[in-house]
């Protein structure tokens, strides 16, 4: 690594958890006037983990703390690699390291509501994880390397990888548990009492997961916006035009079943895989 | 030089083994296997430094041993053949019968007596090596404790552990003779003994279901060894080859691949692969040490040492594209008969399977990149496995249950064990660990070949589910309990503790370990080299790995919640959220159980159909060699 890329290491950890929290305040805007309220503030969400920082540190089980710690570390770390161009594949087994923490975190509880939400989020990890790296795979059939320094040199991915990118999109929606896929815990639209995974983690902890999860879905984000890496500018609107998407999905569909989210996310995952490279061999004939 | 220290660490513990048997003494019993796994140690260091490789060494003593082992093999067969009559198992006697014959004519009528070398060492012996003399060790060491309290469970009235530290050591040398020879008729001798060695093993406890489970193990292995000798009189039959190094040099041709694909197929049914997974399954009946060494640095890992040494003469083949399919089809259904399981014992020897699986399609893809991540994965995998068994023996011993329902709240009973499990598992299962930074190369080297690389990322997706619900039910407690050591055997302690230190140490010295031993062998097999390593970089043509950010990621994380702990008083427990009903811990009001996803896995049932797939794909290897 050279200086510039500690530079740039260091900006992105610093600017993503701005450009996060200011998505998911968006996020709540327009669900809200979706439906028919006025909705909170855009900046609503600061000032949440800003209140939770301050809170009493309430927990039951130590090693919740260093699972929180762990989960926002990985999501950092992983960004971070993200903006320096490293290798893909790598980032999301970084990403997944924190994931792996946060269910644990919530399993060792014992309270049966963080336990239920933690066996569902590993239900969502596996509909979602190898979709993921199914979507690696894609890229590399493309630019012949898993680094992202060459496969953002494609420029233009969205136009070989259609399906790949619905893959990745479908990967979104599951990754910030939107419905019909808000098993382990349901984001704030739909209010509930009890949040699942989330149940046992309370104050500065739960403050520190929700920044993580800031990090990781700019991550993604970031990663639809690569498709079309030409030009940045409208990757970045590509990318939020499918964030706006999964908010319509979000108010529009209820919860479904987890039998049903797996085979459906593995049938399109593989499907929509298998296809989009038979094309690229296609194409390339 | 090097093939004296070769010679003691095969001759040693074998001849050993034989005076073992014959001590009663529990104390000079203990110090005698001691001294032997001692000398395996300091022989296989001793090579390790002193070693020119790759080399071929001839000793001295070439027909002397030659001789003996001809007869050992007429006697083992017989032998195996009167273990058939006495469990009453048909099968064995069948493959006894058909390794007998051909033998005998092969013997007597095709081969020709001629002076060879003795031992063929390259890098890949010595690694091979160092895993059956670290891990094998610290394995027996183990069983000193625990076989110890499993008599007192069994209250036997007189102790069997002269024959089973006997067989152990017999084991152990017998590897290392599979590891060595050049030969390719000792390769065979010692394949069989481990197999008789096994059976000896799983059936130690002589229950009903030990002698039935030892009895499947035999008679599958003994279809392997029959496969193996079918493949060398093939081979010698068209090539006149008898001798790994004479094998290796050849350019390999079309004739050669009818040879390869049956000690291939010899070592899918050692490595337990599908359909001859269940010898291994069953293999858990034995105490815990002998699945430990059978899944960690012995046997299954002879299938895959023999597996690698043949790569070459099948590079770039339709037949090593059909393997690589195989291995991944093993990984991921035997990954999700893993997921419906709460067995511990059940767990951990599917996710060995699985591995294995991995291995040999990396080994399938035959890149060097894929070399590279099979060679580590046998290395971490050994070590990872060896700790996770031990420590299922020891958590096993001490509540009485393998289940890992049963297993919940166990950091407050068994704290050191429990956080040794965690990180056992998490040294399988997440990055930077060894495990994963070698599935990492393994997935990026299956890139090209579609199907394969979608089935390595379901199983790894599945991998990471069934392990971590294990990890979460290990840590859940209701509210913190004190730390404290819990009290355990000195040689327990020292087989967990060394095993785990090696298990981290490997994994951050990943590059070292990369540059010492695995490079060189790349470099020997004429493969250009792709992958490089330099101070916790792994760097492949497709892509690239830094492990220190990670582990200081960790290491921050610990220090950090360390320090919370320990700093601020206005730290607030609570008990867990129960909708305000508040159980006691004590009582137990309610039991949230695992998803083990019975509505759509049935082991039974699956477990028949992916048999017939395997079995499918076998055939396919089989066709690969036409095309």
């Amino acid at each position: 690594m050279t200086w510039s890329d500690y530079l740039v290491f260091a900006a992105a950890v610093i600017l993503t958890p701005l450009i996060g929290g200011l998505i998911t305040g968006l996020d709540r805007k327009v669900t809200a006037l979706i439906q028919g309220r006025y909705g909170p503030p855009v900046l609503q969400p600061f000032y949440d983990v800003v209140k939770l920082l301050s809170k009493e540190k309430m927990i039951v089980n130590d090693f919740q703390i260093f699972a929180a710690y762990i989960y926002l570390l990985s999501a950092i770390l992983s960004v971070g690699f993200f903006a320096i161009k490293a290798d893909l594949l790598m980032i999301i087994f970084i990403m997944s390291i924190g994931l792996v923490f946060y269910v644990i975190g919530a399993l060792a509880t014992r309270s049966p509501y963080s336990q239920v939400g933690a066996q569902r989020e590993l239900m969502q990890m596996l509909a979602y994880e190898p979709l993921l790296i199914f979507v690696l795979i894609g890229m590399y059939y493309v630019a012949g390397s898993f680094n992202l320094h060459d496969i953002m040199s494609h420029g233009r991915l969205l136009l070989d990888l259609p399906l790949i990118f619905v893959v990745l999109s479908l990967v979104l929606d599951i990754k910030i548990k939107k419905s019909p896929f808000d098993f382990s815990t349901s984001e704030h639209a739909h209010q509930e009492l009890v949040r699942g995974i989330l149940t046992d983690y309370a104050g500065p902890y739960l403050a520190l997961i929700e920044i993580a999860d800031w990090y990781e879905l700019v991550l993604l984000l970031a990663m639809l916006a690569i498709f079309w890496s030409q030009n940045l500018v409208i990757g970045a609107l590509i990318s939020l035009f499918v964030f706006f998407l999964d908010i319509i999905v979000d108010n529009i569909s209820a919860r479904m079943t987890l039998k049903w989210m797996l085979s459906f996310s593995w049938t399109i995952g593989i499907v929509f895989t298998v296809v989009n490279i038979g094309y690229l061999y296609f194409v390339s004939r | 030089m090097t093939s004296d220290l070769v010679l003691i660490s095969i001759i040693a513990p074998i001849v050993m083994s034989l005076t073992t048997i014959t001590i009663g003494k529990a104390v000079a019993r203990k110090a005698f296997v001691l001294a032997t796994l001692l000398i395996v140690f300091l022989s296989s260091l001793a090579i390790f430094k002193t070693a020119n490789l790759p080399t071929v060494v001839g000793t001295s003593f070439y027909g002397i041993i030659d001789k003996l082992i001809k007869v050992g093999d007429y006697v083992l067969l017989f032998y195996t053949l009167y273990v058939s009559f006495k469990v009453k198992e048909p099968k064995i006697a069948i493959f006894s019968i058909l390794q007998i014959l051909p033998l005998a004519f092969f013997e007597l009528f095709m081969l020709k007596e001629q002076e060879l070398n003795t031992f063929y060492i390259d890098n890949l012996s010595i690694i091979m090596n160092l895993v059956v003399s670290v891990v094998g060790p610290i394995i027996a060491v183990y069983a000193f404790g625990y076989m110890d309290h499993h008599e007192e469970e069994k209250k036997l009235a007189k102790s069997r552990q002269s024959r089973f530290f006997a067989i152990i050591l017999l084991f152990i040398g017998a590897m290392n003779g599979i590891i060595f020879s050049n030969n390719l008729m000792w390769i065979y001798f010692f394949w069989e003994i481990t197999s008789l060695s096994s059976f000896l093993l799983i059936s130690h406890d002589k229950t009903e279901e030990a002698i039935k489970n030892a009895s499947k193990a035999l008679w599958i292995n003994m279809l392997g060894g029959f496969s193996l000798l079918v493949g060398i009189i093939i081979l010698y039959k068209y090539t006149g080859i008898i001798t790994l190094d004479a094998l290796l040099k050849t350019n390999s041709s079309y004739i050669l691949l009818i040879p390869v694909f049956f000690m291939v197929l010899a070592a899918f049914t050692k490595a337990a692969q599908m359909p001859f997974q269940s010898w291994l399954l069953g293999a858990m009946v034995a105490p815990t040490p002998v699945s430990a060494l059978l899944h960690s640095s012995t046997m299954v890992k002879a299938a895959i040492y023999l597996i690698l040494r043949l790569a070459p003469t099948f590079r770039g083949t339709t037949l090593s594209g059909f393997i690589a399919l195989y291995g991944a089809f093993t990984f991921i259904a035997t990954s999700i008969l893993a997921l419906s399981q709460s067995n511990g014992k059940k767990i951990l020897a599917y996710s060995t399977i699985a591995n294995l699986g991995l291995m040999i399609s990396s080994i399938g893809i035959n890149t060097s990149s894929a070399i590279t991540a099979a060679i580590l994965l046998l290395i971490f995998h050994a070590v990872s496995k060896a700790l996770l068994f031990l420590c299922v023996g020891t958590i096993e011993q001490s509540i009485g249950s393998r289940d890992i329902e049963d297993m919940k709240g166990l950091i407050t009973k068994m704290p050191v064990t429990t956080i040794i499990t965690f990180i056992g598992i998490l040294s399988l299962m997440i990055a930077p660990f060894g495990m994963l930074l070698s599935k990492w190369m393994a997935i990026e080297a299956a890139s090209r070949n579609l199907l394969v690389a979608l089935l390595l990322i379901l199983g790894s997706a599945i991998t990471v589910m069934y392990y971590t619900r294990w990890i979460g039910n290990i840590l859940s407690e209701g509210r913190n309990s004190k730390f404290f050591v819990e009290k355990q055997l000195s040689t327990i302690k020292f087989a967990l503790y060394s095993l785990v230190t090696i298990a981290i140490v490997l994994s951050l010295a990943v590059t070292q370990l990369f540059n010492a031993i695995v490079k060189p062998e790349i470099n020997m097999l004429k493969m250009s080299i792709s992958v490089k390593a330099a101070s916790g970089y792994l760097e492949s043509n497709l892509g690239g790995f830094s492990i220190y950010p990670v582990f200081f990621a960790i290491g921050l994380a610990v220090i950090l919640a360390f320090l919370t702990i320990k700093n601020s008083h206005d730290i607030v427990q609570t008990k867990p959220y129960e909708a305000g009903l508040n159980y006691d811990d004590s009582n137990n009001g309610y039991d949230v159980k695992n998803y083990y996803l019975p509505s759509i896995i049935n082991e039974a049932v699956m477990t028949k159909y992916m048999n017939y797939i395997s079995f499918i794909l076998i055939l396919a290897i089989f066709g690969g060699i036409l095309l």
